[in-house]
């Protein structure tokens, strides 16, 4: 053992590169670097994890993902942060080009000037939240499962909206604590139109820090754009999109727009 | 020449993880990001590997998880890079299984891992922190003693006898995830046992 216990215990160690995880997968590692990723491996979670990862699906390579520059054309912003040198030839060339985006753009400007309408960003955006929790997950917590709220799951997974609205009201008048059929009840009635209910159930769990709020956040900005209030649904996307986590690139796009 | 010379910037290779995301968020030159790509992609990967049991899925996640990042490094305050793609990575990966019906029993499994940043262990200021201490060498020893069987075991033969995890479990009769999984929570009892005794001795 090189040094004192201590330090060889807690030496701040780097992540493991491409070519060592490679080393390493093969069994082709000196002893030195072998010792180095184990000791790595104790304290970082995301290389752990890797490892994990490449041993537990036998790929033993990662040669073939995707290098930044096949990565860059599908980053919606192309700052590269290079310098273009523009060629004295191409001046007039240069020129004509731009005065033919600017016909072209004020030709789009007076035909297309109409911005789309909440309903039609709604029709865009909005994806049913598909009911993806089971039985067991439905009421952490507690053995057994409210009659009205497993009913209303399955009545919302069959797109039978207001049997489930009915359903989940039942459940929330016995719970008024449940977070999840609040949030279904919120998407039940937006699925058909009620969009005042939907809004104050939504606001609700959006309001909390149970696991649906990021979700009922997402879902009342669609809320707002059903009833085609474009400036609420602004003014929460907003929030929304500073506050990430979730939906992240959708938003961005979406507020783009709006 | 001069002023050339006091202007040179370091490569970005040598660069800390930290030191680019600033750079990127102050500049929004992709060269930055482009590294910090480079040193972690196939990191990236290898969790979602794990999470999604699918390669090509995967591949998918990885260059979602990416795409998050480009467009919310400038905005985020982040304290470590490796923690955050860490936690994105995972969040990603919850949500693709979320969406496949017939996985959403893995969901019990994976609910408590959602925006959890994960354990890692900074070693730098612990370390400063002991070499400042000479007399914590002997805490180490016995701190070491207060650990159970089995974690003693494998510390002691991995830090003490150099050993790899593949020799340990030879030796002990483990399966190597239960030597690494071992010395993971060794470590961890270690490092809470010896913050304890630094607190004794500043207190």
């Amino acid at each position: 053992m090189d040094g004192n216990l201590h330090q060889q215990i807690f030496r701040p160690t780097a992540c493991v590169s491409q070519g060592e995880l490679r080393q390493y997968l093969s069994g082709s590692i000196s002893r030195e670097g072998l010792r180095r990723v184990e000791d790595h491996l104790l304290d970082c979670p995301l290389c752990s994890d890797a490892v994990d990862g490449f041993e537990e699906s036998g790929e033993h390579h990662s040669d073939e993902l995707e290098d930044f520059d096949a990565f860059r054309k599908k980053l919606p912003l192309q700052s590269t942060g290079r310098v273009r040198q523009l060629q004295p030839g191409g001046y007039l060339r240069q020129a004509v080009a731009v005065a033919a985006m600017l016909v072209v753009g004020a030709i789009a400007y007076f035909s297309f000037s109409k911005s789309p309408t909440g309903p039609e960003l709604y029709a865009k955006y909005y994806n049913a939240y598909e009911n993806d929790i089971p039985v067991s997950l439905r009421r952490p917590g507690l053995s057994d499962v409210d009659p009205n709220f497993a009913q209303g799951l399955t009545a919302y997974s069959e797109r039978k909206f207001s049997q489930a609205n009915m359903l989940f009201e039942r459940a929330i008048q016995q719970q008024p604590d449940n977070e999840a059929a609040k949030f279904f009840a919120g998407l039940s009635y937006l699925e058909v139109n009620q969009t005042n209910k939907a809004s104050a159930y939504l606001s609700a769990v959006a309001n909390g820090t149970g696991v649906y709020s990021k979700k009922a956040a997402w879902y009342l900005i669609m809320c707002d754009l059903k009833s085609d209030n474009k400036a609420s649904a602004k003014a929460r996307l907003d929030k929304f999109v500073q506050a990430g986590e979730i939906m992240v690139l959708e938003a961005k796009d979406l507020r783009e727009k709006l | 020449m001069a002023i050339r010379f006091l202007n040179k910037q370091p490569a970005v290779q040598q660069l800390s993880d930290e030191e680019l995301v600033s750079k990127f968020s102050a500049t929004q030159q992709q060269t930055y990001f482009e590294e910090l790509y480079r040193r972690y992609m196939h990191l990236a990967y290898g969790v979602c590997l794990k999470l999604m049991k699918n390669e090509d899925e995967s591949r998918d996640v990885v260059s979602d998880v990416f795409k998050i990042l480009f467009l919310k490094l400038p905005n985020a305050d982040i304290k470590s890079f490796k923690a955050y793609l860490y936690t994105v990575s995972r969040n990603e990966c919850i949500a693709k299984l979320r969406h496949r019906k017939s996985e959403s029993e893995k969901l019990a499994k994976y609910n408590h891992l959602e925006n959890s940043p994960g354990d890692f262990m900074e070693n730098d200021g612990f370390a400063a922190l002991f070499n400042a201490n000479p007399s914590m060498e002997q805490a180490v020893e016995k701190a070491v003693g207060q650990l159970g069987e089995e974690q003693k075991l494998c510390i002691r033969l991995f830090f003490y006898d150099d050993k790899s995890y593949r020799e340990i479990a030879t030796e002990t009769g483990f399966t190597e995830k239960q030597v690494k999984s071992y010395l993971q929570n060794g470590k961890r009892n270690l490092r809470i046992l010896l913050e304890k005794e630094m607190r004794k001795h500043t207190t």
